[in-house]
């Protein structure tokens, strides 16, 4: 297991090196340029020369990169094209915020899609079983920015149980940091629940199909025991992946829906940053995601331990 | 006072901003300029740190300085703190600063007199010293690499860098020593960053703000609930048809060409529609100075006059594409229509607001759709329409206009820059050199119940310093 995580956090540096590399050239292809976003209308070829030589968008694209590239293996990610913010400030920020999003988002998720999935798993067939499938199929094609449109309006304009807006970090109340992500964890967990619920249906009636369940149930043990001590461990492992799937769709699903809540998160950032040509911000933008995403993957990873001994062993 | 907007703070120092909404929404509060410019559509130079000025011949001007002002940093403001100020903008070559171009030298002649030498008449650098380039930063502060983080100013609000976080909320207290005082109402500032309007309304209809910049489907929403708005025209919608020579679209060069499509798009019904009336039908692009009455209506919907213009053009399978950006990809897309039905394919490509002002400065498209403010045309003729011109990619020869212009820059007598400008606009609105639609409206939303004197800004925003708490809050 421990050599299966060392592994991985090796491999991430190649990783991490070639997502930069290929950021940073794709970045430079995009048409426009920061200096007409800084600079404005009236702005003479000088003034563009001299903040390209300031922003040191005069040289050549490979020593912009090593430029880049050493000053980000010291940990740091540069400075904002419009000002002294530090990238890795803006990046630290807003992280935050999108993090709670996913992890309330994937909360929602498995707490409606896995005993959704499992219970439709276990009655295969069965009307609640297909109205499980068919309410899946619906909450899967939702886009979760309409359905946080939606929820706003009841929970945070006419009753206003939650702020509508807004972000509250669990450092200044446990409480409040709850309220303030409840709507959007909801409209994100909504789909991925959705995804889940199916993917653990199926884990749950291939199990149940598998030599040792049949074993387990022909020794007399109680349909409980065989449920819950054999059929659903082993049905777990999909249901994992999928978690770790539906973790990079939700941080994904979190820069959509923070524009609604008015959160200042990772996805707000991404899209300013993109918005302005702010390229120092977008480079970092995108290896912290990758190293978000990164982590995630070793996270399943450490679960799968947990859950099938051959991982651990091997 | 919590103030929700869509306009995020770049840069709070002053000689590297633009003016724009982050100007009147983040650096007035902060700094006070050498004048101050007036809030009505006169756009008029008043006193703010020179309490008064004089010209002394056509290339000198001198202010005489308010006494007593201190930066909040303890340094005194005076005309040593002033000359360090214009020679530092100068200097930094901010976005702003070809609009004070004129200014040469600065001279101390007093302790509070300060003597400005410019390289030729100039008439708008009072105006402009009004706007970013005219800020007065703490000389003490000039070396702080954080001074566009955590500004250094003379003016009534001093920013809280500690409680505010860039791209989400940004806090202001009140200056306890500003040298003006604070009439009564006055009250610390909370500006919260919300990109998106409808964000902006929901957090105004549920009570986590007092007031918001909106777009128009929430301004009507948000008006139906009882909200007061304050609205003013300041933009306009249009294209400026930069290949008149006929480069890129032939047929763009004949100006009755250009006429057609102005006769063939409804622009009472684009505003109505469109813009759920907050907009007003216009053929000039000019509000005030520019302005040209008796072309007020010059044109109408008239799509039979525009097909037989087309016709006479033999233009009638004329097709171009024209450059948009998401958010007013509406309105373009209702002229779309318009066009069709007189037989003009015009193409929709819709392209990334960051890359826009770039595509717009090449020789792809034979139009822009640049929406640009209608007021001063100066400006206006150095961006859009002079010889050199960002946005004159097809090099045209404007040299008529741009013997206008000069004049018009150059001379200190205010009726001959009015007739001048008048002239000026008549030929952008009879030969077509840019198309106006609509003018577009402005809206801040506002609990008046908790507000007084919100008045929107020229940059989209509000003035800020104006507004105050509602009697009835303060229980003055």
């Amino acid at each position: 297991m421990i050599q299966l995580l060392v592994s991985r956090i090796i491999g991430l540096v190649p990783l991490l090196l070639i997502v930069s590399f290929l950021t940073f050239g794709m970045l430079h292809m995009v048409p426009g340029d920061v200096r007409d976003r800084i600079l404005g209308t009236d702005a003479t070829a000088e003034q563009y020369e001299a903040l390209g030589e300031k922003l040191g968008l005069n040289d050549p694209i490979v020593v912009q990169y090593a430029r880049w590239l050493f000053n980000a293996v010291q940990g740091d990610l540069g400075t904002s094209a419009y000002n002294s913010q530090k990238v890795t400030d803006a990046v630290l920020d807003t992280l935050p915020v999108t993090l709670s999003l996913t992890l309330g988002g994937m909360f929602v998720a498995i707490l409606i899609g896995v005993p959704a999935g499992v219970y439709a798993g276990l009655h295969r067939g069965s009307y609640i079983d297909r109205a499980a499938v068919l309410i899946a199929t619906i909450g899967q094609s939702l886009p979760n920015f309409w359905v946080a449109m939606l929820l706003v309006i009841p929970l945070g304009l006419i009753w206003q149980v939650v702020p509508a807006t807004g972000f509250v970090s669990p450092s200044d109340s446990i409480t409040e940091w709850i309220k303030s992500i409840t709507v959007a964890s909801i409209a994100l967990g909504t789909s991925a629940s959705a995804a889940l619920a199916r993917q653990t249906r199926g884990a749950i009636i291939d199990v149940l199909r598998q030599d040792y369940i049949r074993t387990a149930r022909s020794k007399g043990l109680s349909r409980e025991v065989v449920t819950f001590k054999h059929a659903l461990k082993n049905a777990s492992v999909p249901v994992i992946t999928t978690i770790g799937f539906q973790v990079n769709g939700l941080l994904g699903g979190a820069l959509i829906v923070e524009q609604i809540f008015g959160l200042h998160g990772f996805g707000s950032l991404a899209i300013d940053a993109v918005r302005t040509q702010n390229m120092p911000m977008m480079q970092g933008v995108v290896i912290m995601g990758t190293l978000v995403i990164v982590l995630v993957n070793i996270g399943v990873d450490i679960a799968y331990g947990f859950v099938n001994p051959k991982v651990r062993s091997s | 006072m919590r103030y929700g907007t869509g306009s995020p703070m770049q840069t709070f120092d002053p000689h590297r901003a633009d003016t724009g909404p982050a100007f009147s929404t983040y650096l007035t509060l902060v700094y006070d300029g050498l004048t101050r410019v007036a809030p009505d559509d006169t756009g008029d130079p008043l006193p703010a740190l020179a309490k008064s000025w004089e010209w002394i011949d056509d290339v000198t001007i001198e202010f005489v300085l308010q006494e007593g002002v201190q930066f909040i940093d303890g340094e005194p403001f005076n005309a040593y703190a002033a000359k360090a100020n214009i020679e530092r903008m100068i200097a930094a070559e901010g976005p702003r600063s070809r609009t004070v171009a004129s200014i040469q030298t600065a001279e101390v002649v007093g302790t509070y007199r300060l003597r400005l030498h410019l390289s030729y008449p100039d008439p708008t650098v009072t105006y402009n010293l009004g706007l970013s380039p005219g800020m007065m930063v703490s000389p003490a502060a000039f070396d702080n690499p954080h001074l566009d983080l955590n500004p250094v100013g003379t003016g009534p609000w001093i920013y809280d860098f500690e409680n505010s976080t860039i791209g989400d909320v940004h806090r202001f207290r009140l200056n306890p020593n500003y040298f003006k005082g604070h009439p009564d109402g006055r009250a610390d500032y909370e500006i919260r960053l919300l990109k998106d309007s409808r964000a902006r309304l929901n957090a105004l209809v549920s009570g986590q703000i007092d007031f918001a910049v909106l777009g128009p489907s929430e301004s009507e929403y948000a008006e139906r609930r009882g909200f007061n708005l304050s609205t003013r025209m300041s933009r306009w919608m249009g294209m400026t048809f930069i290949d008149r020579n006929g480069e890129v679209a032939p047929a763009l060069a004949d100006v009755r060409v250009r006429r057609a499509i102005g006769y063939a798009v409804d622009r009472q019904a684009i505003a109505d529609v469109v813009f759920f009336g907050f907009a007003e039908p216009r053929s000039q692009p000019m509000a005030t100075l520019g302005h040209v009455d008796d072309l007020k209506n010059y044109f109408y919907y008239d799509p039979q006059k525009a097909r037989t213009l087309l016709k006479e053009a033999d233009a009638e399978d004329l097709h171009f594409v024209v450059p948009v950006i998401a958010p007013i990809s509406a309105g373009y897309e209702a002229i779309q229509h318009y066009l069709k039905q007189v037989g003009i394919n015009m193409e929709l490509e819709v392209v990334e607001p960051g890359s826009y002002a770039a595509l717009a400065r090449t020789r792809r498209f034979p139009v822009n759709t640049i929406g640009y403010p209608t007021y001063d045309p100066d400006s206006r003729h150095l961006a859009i329409w002079g010889p050199e011109a960002a946005y004159n990619p097809f090099e045209l020869n404007t040299s008529q206009l741009e013997t206008i212009a000069a004049r018009a820059r150059q001379t200190l007598d205010e009726e001959l820059r009015e007739q001048l400008f008048e002239e000026y606009f008549r030929i952008i609105v009879t030969e077509v050199y840019s198309l106006v639609f609509v003018h577009v409206m402005d809206v801040v939303a506002y609990d008046g119940e908790r507000l007084a004197d919100v008045e929107v800004s020229r940059y989209i925003d509000p003035r800020l310093r104006e507004v105050k708490l509602a009697p009835r809050v303060t229980g003055l």
